[in-house]
């Protein structure tokens, strides 16, 4: 599941969120939830996925089974 | 009867006195920040065999199969947050993203999902990448006819497809892809050495492996760079992991 963001603020400040939820940066490596600079999906929105364990966290987010992105060259 | 007398006391090396002296440092170095060599008798013997094949000196870069690595542990899954490399702290492949993370296996592999792993770059020198990605897919045999696996190069990246019988579509499984320091794509080759079709007759699948993926620049290229391996937009059955990696300055 993917949770859909219309801006990339919107999306900044839901993995700030989620950031301060599981204690990032701590001291095993980990920085961050969800890459701060996300690829915009298809249709110009920002998708972060949602782990297991983490669903509650993306209530009232507008969430989908997949998303799509530009595809840069085929052959 | 005098038994013992004059017989030698068999004295047992210590395991520790066995690893080569590189073994012992990069031993020290990962555990003094927090990570483990998943098997220090694989790594030595790696160590090993390069030094024994002149190339150990050679190498800018070396990531020997089960080679040290840093975990977080959430909700009882291990993460990969960082990948050792022997030759020095600069190589260091560090995965700070959780969502980027790899999911480490009790075999001591760990699994990629739809995410780049990238090797630290190398400033100002042209270089060749011999990697082994082990790549396993899945297509749907329900609705596709799976027969085929080829690598294909597009100028900025080698893709791997997989070639569908019924639907006679080319869908992308993933990609060697190689950029700058200003995140331009620079051109590469790449050739592949091993690729396996195998069926499977527990889940009706096939299960395509990808072995042994060499990749080397152009020649002329000074840029820093970092490789990665890409899995496909799109791609959810897909995985894999870096198995080893050696990388050179090209010649």
């Amino acid at each position: 599941m993917y949770a859909i963001f219309e801006t990339l603020e919107q999306y900044n400040a839901k993995n700030q969120g989620i950031n301060e939820y599981r204690g990032y940066p701590n001291d095993k490596g980990t920085m961050t939830y969800a890459p701060e600079n996300p690829q915009q999906t298809l249709d110009g929105k920002y998708a972060m996925r949602i782990v297991i364990g983490l669903e509650e966290q993306f209530t009232g987010c507008e969430q989908v089974e997949s998303v799509e992105y530009p595809i840069d060259e085929e052959i | 009867m005098k038994l013992g007398l004059g017989t030698r006391k068999r004295k047992r090396k210590r395991r520790e006195d066995l690893l080569l002296s590189e073994t012992k440092a990069y031993n020290a170095r990962v555990k003094a920040d927090g990570g483990y060599i998943q098997d220090i008798d694989i790594v030595n013997a790696e160590i090993k065999a390069a030094k024994d094949a002149n190339e150990y000196s050679t190498l800018l870069r070396f990531y020997p199969e089960q080679c040290g690595i840093k975990i977080d542990r959430r909700l009882g899954v291990d993460y990969v947050t960082k990948i050792y490399d022997v030759k020095g702290a600069s190589g260091d492949i560090i995965i700070s993203t959780e969502l980027n993370q790899p999911v480490l296996q009790e075999d001591g592999t760990y699994y990629l999902f739809s995410q780049i792993l990238l090797i630290p770059a190398i400033a100002g020198t042209a270089i060749t990448h011999n990697i082994t990605f082990e790549i396993m897919y899945k297509p749907d045999l329900a609705h596709n006819q799976a027969f085929g696996a080829v690598p294909s190069q597009s100028g900025t990246d080698v893709r791997m497809y997989i070639i569908f019988e019924n639907t006679n579509i080319l869908d992308r499984l993933g990609y060697m892809e190689n950029r700058d320091d200003s995140g331009i794509l620079d051109e590469l080759t790449a050739t592949f050495t091993k690729i396996t079709l195998l069926s499977s007759y527990s889940d009706s699948k096939m299960y395509v492996y990808l072995n042994d993926v060499n990749v080397k620049e152009y020649a002329g290229t000074t840029k820093n760079d970092t490789m990665g391996f890409v899995l496909g937009d799109g791609i959810t059955e897909a995985f894999g992991y870096l198995k080893s990696a050696k990388i050179r300055q090209w010649n």
